[in-house]
């Protein structure tokens, strides 16, 4: 039942976030981070993969999860959706790393839905991806993310129109998700 | 970067959702069966008897399959460009074609003397077919990869093979009306050699484009 409601809640919220809602999308990225870590620890645990590339295959996942939000089918739940994702990116970073994939991924993503408690792992950095970026593109997702500026403080910042941030933005998170994509073809 | 400053850059970018994919599929098979149609009357253009053809259910046997093709191969794109695992039952909707083939197959080797069925299987232009369905369906493949680069297909190489048979639904139902070999026997070598080509490239440029 739980899990039920949990799914509606979840779905709720990503509509709301596709209509622009950056708050309900806040809400949702953060619920559904938890779940996602849990689930990717347990995944490298099986596979017997080193627990310190965790917290970036999380952030692997929450990036195709944003920019491949148009995959979703709105009528249908969000849960099997993001649990596909996952499991695309946990199978992709444990390939990566040499493993066989003999584990079975579905029953770790299964349980995305547990909550578990918050250790230090998610806490940790994971900066290689942002180094990875371009100047300006770099600059603008530190002082968002990092620094928690607002588009138009940055933009002031900078001197450049707000649309060229918000463009840049979205072009640096992009690139984000292409650095891992570039791991994997090396 | 920690995740929580990840999560605040991408909700600073909730603005940026791109349209559904599935108004982005059918939007590239759109735009690709317009430039495919233009290059058709540009280069090949219908068959001077067209008009009476309409009229003969041999010819229109031609289109029903290419169609089917079409059709049963759409309905997969959309599902390949998704996430999610696609149930193994939804390829029997690929049989559809094939199976129609078969049926037009047993017509004419029913209907024909059997010493006629070498001169209806090699046909009038077979190797202009093998080329020229290929051709005009190169525009709705590189439409639909395009379109499917903005989905998540959880298998790439199949999502693109499966799009090089939508595309050559498009490519052989426009070469159809230009080609003068109506016989099942023809399709049955010809048309399937060429839709094999087509959906071979979709598959290499699945494999190369469509990772994420």
């Amino acid at each position: 039942m739980a899990q039920l409601k949990r799914e509606e809640e979840w779905a709720a919220l990503m509509r709301a976030a596709i209509d622009g809602d950056g708050a309900a999308y806040r809400v949702l990225l953060e619920s559904l981070s938890h779940g996602l870590r849990a689930a990717v620890r347990r995944g490298f645990a099986q596979a017997g993969a080193p627990l310190n590339d965790v917290e970036d295959v999380v952030q692997e996942t929450l990036l195709a999860i944003h920019l491949k939000r148009n995959t979703w089918d709105a009528s249908q739940p969000l849960g099997p959706w993001v649990r596909a994702i996952a499991r695309h990116k946990l199978i992709d970073a444990l390939r990566r790393r040499g493993r066989r994939i003999h584990v079975p991924i579905e029953s770790v993503l299964d349980t995305l839905a547990a909550e578990e408690e918050r250790s230090n792992l998610d806490r940790q950095d994971a900066s290689r991806l942002v180094d990875g970026l371009p100047g300006r593109q770099q600059v603008i997702v530190r002082a968002i993310s990092l620094e928690g500026q607002s588009i138009r403080e940055v933009a002031e910042k900078l001197q450049m129109k707000e649309v060229a941030v918000r463009v840049a933005l979205h072009r640096g998170l992009k690139a984000l998700a292409a650095v891992h994509q570039k791991d994997q073809d090396e | 970067m920690k995740t929580d400053d990840l999560i605040v850059a991408l909700t600073a970018d909730v603005g940026t959702v791109s349209a559904p994919i599935k108004r982005t599929l059918w939007l590239a098979a759109g735009v690709g069966t317009v430039g495919a149609a233009i290059l058709f009357f540009a280069i090949l253009g219908p068959r001077p008897d067209l008009a009476a053809s309409l009229a003969d259910p041999r010819f229109l046997f031609k289109w029903l399959l290419t169609l089917t093709l079409l059709a049963s191969a759409m309905v997969l794109v959309l599902q390949l460009a998704r996430p999610e695992t696609v149930p193994g039952g939804k390829f029997l909707a690929l049989v559809a074609a094939p199976a129609l083939l078969a049926v037009g197959i047993g017509a004419e080797l029913i209907s024909l003397p059997s010493s006629d069925w070498v001169r209806n299987l090699v046909g009038l232009n077979a190797l202009f077919c093998v080329v020229f369905i290929p051709v005009l369906s190169a525009l709705p493949l590189a439409a639909l990869i395009y379109a499917l680069q903005q989905g998540a297909p959880a298998r790439p190489t199949l999502a693109g093979a499966v799009a090089g048979l939508a595309a050559a639904g498009i490519g052989a139902t426009l070469y159809a009306s230009h080609c003068r070999d109506d016989s099942s026997l023809f399709m049955g070598v010809w048309y399937v050699i060429a839709v094999a080509i087509v959906s071979l490239a979709g598959a290499i440029l699945g494999a190369r484009l469509l990772r994420w």
